[in-house]
């Protein structure tokens, strides 16, 4: 044994140095990309892009009708809210499509009810293979929103159900329990019509509305949540969209847009095939094959994400949401990966091949494991003499050092730019939860990305459960 | 930067210089030829010069500069627009041609024009010119509107022919219920979608 402990020793030394190096050039990388994020933001003039652009375009009859798909699976708590929230978004033509994904609860009756659905001829048109449709639904109401009623088969397999009945060119995926700004739709088309037959996809940002207050599917005042894991999730949402998407956009090789808000040529859906349903990252999976399918046939394309366009979600709050929720995206990111592994360095396809999937495999997938790794080293080390407790220390204070620097920065950049919360109190406590999310929340993430890993490799397929509380009704008056 | 100069220079340049900004736009992106449309929309003169000009020559890039701005106006401008542009080389022309033609003036018998645009080897000019039919209530294309809802290569032209027939009402409307018949199940859900709207409107008229 005591001819062993200088040789472990040695080992966990020499993993602590290598965990060092990796947050080093992490950060340094991240760095570069929040910067070019923030670049990106302000040419883009997010904020400068007035009222009156919009208004051109809600006026324009040139403006390309777009078909809206929300998928909903036992949502009856917010259905009523969000169908009301898509209804109400102005824009010059667009039809509604809620997928009911065989919900168990009463999200069909809500509808039903609320929207006054009668059963329609609608016929789907596509061709994309998805679940039996049990009937299409129109309203009675002077409101262009079609019901698609269908077996479940989980998201990907309702967006595909969706997009075969939809009758427009574009189609916009929109998570059913999330709302999105009444101009959200005109400013995600904007790519669209910046270069026409060129752009695939169009991801807009994604929200936490958590503690905001909501009335008529609109978000009226924007504040935060109570929940500090909430608001844990706040910044790391300003973190992945600054940081991450905004730079991949610029060198097209954005490998997310969000299920919860992604626009879409339909006819480029139709020629990958849709969502893949057996994947359990449909949204990443989906992107990753329209860049390589583009990339094969040697087309000229564009995949951008937008920062202008809003769409707000319920963050999970307990821990065992979250849970799940981490869990199946890094089971996701794996999947869409490795199925696409041809990709990697391979010159034909561009930037997606020699820096997106790369940063992915280096920093989403082995960041799992070294973090992990790194910090078990550390105590078992610290605790057992077996580390110098120097380096411990300095291991320690580099990966929150690394962290809070990181997550501070994407806060302020981010608040700069968008000034979304309106208070000076809000941006104190998103700093704060830049900080405190360093000490013990992003580790226990870590944990759980890493056991992500490892279902991926037990071949687990399950979704986890998500627990909604509905949306925070902004007071109403009383009636008198 | 580039959309707010143009506006600008609408707002403070003289009308020459609005006609130049015209000339200009062809290359420009969709998206700022939409603002500027929105921009010129509101001053009639300009609005009224410019398509007097260009419906009247043979610039390909002003003509269809020329009518794309009356598509996004979408709504009637006193201005001739010649029917041979029907038969145009130009398929970008033809498209917003038939787009364009609800809010123009024309000389002549639009019949011949819009049956010629029913059998243009492209869709995308059929499903235009069936929207136009409907629009100006030309039931003189009925048969060549009923041929486009069981023939077509793509759904939306059938369903345009479909709305057409629809709304032209009478006879022409319930010529629609005899397509319910046909062997296609795409074209006998067409046909049973556009009967259900037309019942539906009637429910809730």
């Amino acid at each position: 044994m005591s001819t062993l402990t200088p040789i472990i020793s040695a080992i966990m030394t020499a993993f602590q140095w290598a965990v060092l190096a990796y947050f080093l050039l992490f950060t340094i990388l991240y760095f570069a990309l929040i910067l070019v994020g923030f670049v990106e933001m302000l040419k883009q003039g997010a904020l400068r892009r007035g009222r009156h652009d919009a208004a051109a375009l809600a006026a324009s009859g040139l403006t390309p009708p777009v078909s809206l798909l929300a998928t909903a699976y036992n949502e009856e708590l917010t259905i009523r809210e969000s169908v009301r929230s898509l209804l109400s978004l102005s824009y010059p033509e667009m039809e509604v499509i809620v997928i009911n994904d065989g919900s168990k609860d009463n999200t069909l009756a809500i509808l039903a009810q609320e929207f006054r659905l009668y059963r329609s001829a609608r016929q789907p048109i596509g061709q994309i293979p998805c679940k039996q449709i049990r009937g299409i639904y129109k309203s009675m109401l002077p409101i262009p929103l079609i019901v698609v009623d269908k077996v479940n088969g989980g998201k990907a397999d309702a967006l595909n159900a969706g997009t075969n009945v939809a009758r427009y060119p574009l189609v916009c995926a929109v998570d059913a329990d999330s709302l999105l700004e009444p101009d959200a739709l005109l400013r995600m088309v904007r790519p669209f019509l910046d270069a026409p037959g060129e752009v695939l996809a169009v991801g807009g940002i994604v929200r936490i509305v958590n503690g905001c207050k909501v009335s008529c599917g609109r978000v009226l005042d924007v504040d935060l949540p109570q929940s500090w894991v909430a608001r844990f999730q706040i910044v790391e949402y300003m973190r992945a969209f600054l940081g991450g998407r905004l730079a991949f956009s610029a060198a097209n090789a954005l490998l997310i847009i969000s299920g919860a808000f992604g626009l879409f040529d339909k006819s480029a859906l139709l020629a990958v095939g849709g969502w893949d349903s057996t994947t359990i990252g449909e949204d990443m999976e989906l992107i990753v094959r329209l860049h390589r399918w583009a990339c094969e046939n040697k087309r000229k394309y564009r995949i951008v994400f937008e920062p202008d366009p809003v769409c707000w979600t319920e963050a999970p709050e307990k821990l065992r949401s979250l849970r799940g929720q981490r869990n199946r995206w890094q089971r996701g990111t794996v999947e869409s990966l490795w199925r696409h592994r041809a990709m990697i360095g391979r010159p034909g396809y561009g930037a997606v091949g020699w820096l997106a999937i790369p940063y992915f495999l280096l920093f989403e997938i082995c960041g799992a494991i070294l973090e992990s790794v790194g910090y078990v080293v550390t105590v078992v080390g610290g605790l057992t003499g077996l580390v110098d407790l120097r380096l411990t220390g300095l291991f320690l204070i580099v990966a929150i050092l690394n962290g809070v620097i990181i997550s501070a920065a994407c806060v302020v950049l981010e608040e700069l730019s968008t000034q979304r919360y309106p208070r000076i109190r809000n941006l104190v406590i998103l700093l704060a939860a830049a900080v405190l999310e360093n000490l013990g929340y992003r580790q226990v993430i870590t944990f759980w990305r890493l056991q992500g890993l490892i279902d991926v490799v037990r071949g687990s397929k399950g979704w986890g459960h998500m627990e909604r509380k509905g949306f925070q009704s902004a007071p109403t008056p009383a009636a008198h | 930067m580039r959309a707010a100069a143009r506006a600008g220079l609408l707002r403070l340049g003289s009308p020459e210089q609005g006609l130049r900004l015209f000339q200009d736009l062809g290359d420009a992106p969709l998206w700022e030829r939409i603002l500027f449309y929105h921009h010129v929309g509101e001053n009639h003169e300009l609005t009224r010069t410019f398509l007097t000009r260009a419906l009247g020559g043979d610039d390909v890039i002003q003509l269809r500069l020329a009518l794309e701005f009356v598509g996004a106006l979408g709504r009637y401008l006193d201005v001739e627009v010649p029917l041979a542009l029907a038969g145009h080389p130009d398929l970008e022309i033809r498209i917003k041609f038939f787009k364009a033609l609800p809010y123009l003036r024309f000389r002549g018998p639009v019949g011949e024009a819009l049956r010629g645009g029913l059998r243009d080897p492209d869709w995308r000019v059929r499903s235009m010119d069936a929207a136009a039919a409907a629009h100006l209530h030309e039931t003189t294309v009925t048969e060549d509107l009923l041929r486009l809802c069981t023939v077509f290569s793509h759904a939306s032209e059938a369903a345009y022919a479909g709305r057409a027939l629809a709304s032209f009402g009478g006879a022409s409307a319930r010529q629609i219920e005899a397509i319910l018949h046909h062997a296609s199940p795409e074209t006998r859900g067409i046909a049973a979608e556009l009967i259900e709207e037309q019942r539906g409107r009637r429910v809730t008229a």
